[in-house]
């Protein structure tokens, strides 16, 4: 069976206060804000390991309209970000 | 020189057992002067011994800030690797950096300001455009202060990373190339050792021993004299636990020609920290040694030069003692030519508030 | 850890003073015990008019800050006058001219309290407290926040700092570290206006701030030095010339990103600190306030603390 990737966040806290996150990177020392979306995925990555399957069902149910190549395109934009802040990893 | 009461107590700690609070104020000020208060508070494990209330606090204070500089250490040295990757390299670290990566006592509560590392010197040009494009820069400094590095120096002028503001000096040996007893750098990188999981190396025990001598007995300035000297002592506690220990490192130091950094290191490691050397090896060490030294000269200088720069360690020598050295320094870095110019210059520009190193 | 003190500082004459602070001048300053030795006349008065209500320590307390003011060296003891700040003989700044001591003292202290109490996340703002709510009040330069600081203190508030927020990263408390307030420019002929029967220190021309004053804190405030105070609102000022007085909601994350970026010791405390910092917020209703009156700074603050 091939090798499934997951992602998974660094060492970080996740504080949240209805639609806003906010994240600190306990290496970088980084305080970042993030929106209700791309915040509420780190926060469930730093729960627990999530392949990309898993994560477009989540964004599915939040993003309701959205077309599967839109969200797919949404999904390698928050991949790309959040591993350059070195807030994400695949494993 | 009387023993100060901080050197006492990182001898034998539960002298602290019977300590009034004066004893504990003086405690506290020495070590912050010293640069070791973090390294004090991890020998104190408030579980066994009772510590008044204040000083507590600024022990924990100090450690809070050395634990978080460890979590910083790490992610730095995680950015130069990633910075560094496509250049085939062995990046070597050198000091604070390599002791806690090598997990040697010394790195205990050990706080500094740059990462050093040892690269090639045919890479260096290789090396500072990798740091440059990943966002480092030389700090400002002008013509002059660029040859002395480039041309005199075992590094580059320091680099400092924009975003985070972290230093990183970069070189190419563990002394200047124009110090009349400069090592080989080829015997460095032969025994170099590598840190289990990650592509980093550091240098032998011998040579992480000699390394800390020569940088402090080539020094010139002690602010971190004793913190130096601290380091030293730890290490030769660690690795003489092996039993060739001693041997190899009498060896090593004819080697790379640091025969007299070595018997100074002994020789005061064991005056002021009582550190365990064994008389035969002090004295192999001194018979090592090529010319002969100013030996009471020397003592007069160091075992002052060596404490912490506090009013209750100094006595009235200990000002001209430090400037002894601070000349001394340089008339082992540099030749007779290069030496007054050098001097001259660096006082010019301390009156003008420009001097940075 | 309490010694009983014996008296405040102003059991003591004018020379009793002087000769004190010249071989050492032991006083509590709010969480901190401060040893002073100066021989710098100027200091004299400073002390004598801002620090009468501090505790005087007993004897052979645990010092934690012994803090020197003298000459940098014997030239500038006679020509161009200068002093120097150290801490336990560190000096953390360049020289000041003579005349500017008091000042020099001032944030001189702030430093060493900035720089080695990390058991508080300590925030640059002024703290102040009515019917048992801490107001935290950070500032930039031009806030406003040490005119708004003096005012409120003058009518009534505890003053628990004019400068930094101690919130203990162990009880989420804010402790306090009552000084004399540190006034700039127009603010210090404001406040003096609108009540004159206060206590100002010397006023010192041409530092690197502009004019800067300091105005005697309450007795009262420095007497309860020792208590601590939960913070109830995170407000951020912002005084403009003819502002409506307006109070706006800020997001939580908003007002922790700010506050964080107010810290001191933020980046040292780690996680601890975002941790702390996340507790406050949660805890504290946050706003940003607009004013250029006053009075009605006053009446609205009065109100949110009722």
């Amino acid at each position: 069976m091939a090798q499934v990737t997951t992602f998974t966040t660094t060492n970080i806290r996740c504080v949240q206060w209805h639609d806003d996150y906010v994240i600190y990177d306990q290496l970088s020392g980084d305080t970042h804000v993030l929106d209700e979306v791309s915040g509420g995925l780190i926060c469930a990555l730093s729960k627990q390991a999530l392949s990309r399957i898993e994560l477009l069902v989540t964004l599915t149910a939040l993003f309701v309209e959205a077309t599967e190549p839109e969200l797919e395109s949404y999904l390698d934009g928050f991949v790309e970000k959040f591993e350059l802040l070195g807030l994400l990893v695949s494993e | 020189m009387k023993r100060p009461l901080l050197t006492s107590v990182l001898i034998n700690p539960t002298q602290v057992l019977d300590f009034n609070l004066q004893q504990w104020d003086l405690l506290i000020r020495q070590a912050r002067r010293a640069n070791v208060l973090a390294s004090l508070a991890d020998l104190l494990d408030p579980k066994i011994v009772l510590i008044p209330e204040r000083a507590l606090l600024h022990l924990k204070s100090a450690q809070i800030h050395a634990n978080r500089f460890n979590i910083a250490l790490e992610y730095e040295i995680k950015c130069i690797e990633k910075a560094l990757k496509d250049i085939p390299i062995a990046l070597v670290l050198l000091k604070g950096s390599a002791y806690i990566q090598a997990g040697n006592n010394a790195a205990k509560g050990r706080v500094f300001s740059d990462v050093d590392i040892l690269v090639p010197e045919q890479q260096l040009m290789e090396v500072e455009t990798a740091l440059v494009k990943a966002g480092w820069m030389t700090n400002t400094l002008d013509a002059y202060d660029q040859k002395y590095y480039r041309l005199w120096m075992h590094e580059i002028p320091p680099m400092r990373h924009l975003k985070r503001q972290t230093s990183i000096d970069v070189h190419h040996n563990i002394l200047p190339k124009t110090t009349r007893k400069c090592p080989d750098v080829n015997k460095l990188w032969a025994c170099a050792i590598k840190v289990p999981e990650r592509n980093l190396w550091v240098l032998a025990p011998e040579d992480r021993v000699l390394h800390s001598a020569a940088h402090l007995f080539h020094e010139g300035e002690f602010r971190q004299g004793f913190r130096d000297l601290l380091d030293l002592d730890r290490l030769l506690k660690e690795f003489s636990t092996s039993d060739d220990f001693w041997l190899k490192l009498l060896q090593r130091a004819e080697a790379l020609q640091q025969q007299i950094p070595l018997y100074y290191a002994l020789r005061y490691s064991q005056k002021i920290f009582s550190t365990p050397v064994p008389e035969n090896i002090l004295l192999s060490s001194k018979n090592q040694v090529p010319n002969r030294i100013a030996t009471l000269l020397m003592d007069a200088l160091f075992l002052r030069a060596l404490l912490p720069d506090h009013d209750s360690c100094n006595d009235q020598w200990s000002g001209l003692a430090r400037w002894l050295l601070f000349v001394r320094s340089h008339w082992l870095k540099m030749p007779v030519y290069l030496i007054i110019p050098h001097l001259l210059r660096k006082a010019f520009r301390r009156v003008l508030g420009k001097e940075q190193h | 850890m309490n010694n009983k003190p014996n008296s405040h500082i102003a059991s003591l004459s004018k020379s009793q003073l002087e000769q004190t602070i010249n071989k050492g001048l032991d006083f509590r300053v709010g969480q901190f015990n401060v040893r002073l030795i100066s021989p710098v006349k100027q200091l004299v008065p400073h002390i004598q008019h801002l620090y009468g209500a501090y505790d005087l320590l007993a004897n052979e307390s645990f010092i934690d800050f012994h803090v020197q003011i003298r000459a940098p060296s014997i030239l500038r003891r006679y020509i161009r006058p200068q002093v120097s700040f150290f801490l336990d003989g560190y000096a953390p700044f360049k020289p000041l001219p003579y005349l500017q001591a008091s000042a020099l003292f001032e944030w001189g202290l702030n430093w060493c309290i900035a720089s080695h109490a990390n058991e508080y996340l300590i925030i640059h703002a002024a703290v102040v407290e009515r019917n048992g709510q801490a107001f935290i009040l950070p500032g930039t330069p031009g806030s406003g926040k040490s005119t708004l600081c003096a005012a409120l203190v003058s009518n009534g508030w505890r003053l628990l700092s004019d400068e930094m927020t101690l919130l203990s990263t162990y009880d989420g408390k804010i402790y306090p570290v009552p000084r004399p307030i540190n006034l700039k420019n127009q603010s210090i002929a404001v406040i003096k206006k609108r009540s004159p029967e206060l206590v100002f220190g010397q006023i010192v021309n041409d530092t690197a701030k502009g004019t800067v004053g300091h105005l005697c804190p309450p007795a009262l405030s420095v007497q309860l030095g020792s208590s601590p105070a939960l913070a109830a609102k995170l407000i951020f000022p912002k005084y403009k010339q003819d502002a409506e007085t307006q109070l706006t909601p800020l997001s939580k994350s908003k007002a922790l990103l700010r506050a964080a970026g107010d810290c001191f010791n933020y980046n040292i405390l780690g996680v601890q600190g975002f941790d702390s910092l996340a507790e406050l917020i949660e805890q504290c209703a946050c706003y940003e306030f607009h004013y250029s009156n006053l009075d009605e700074a006053l009446a609205l603050f009065t109100e949110l603390s009722n």
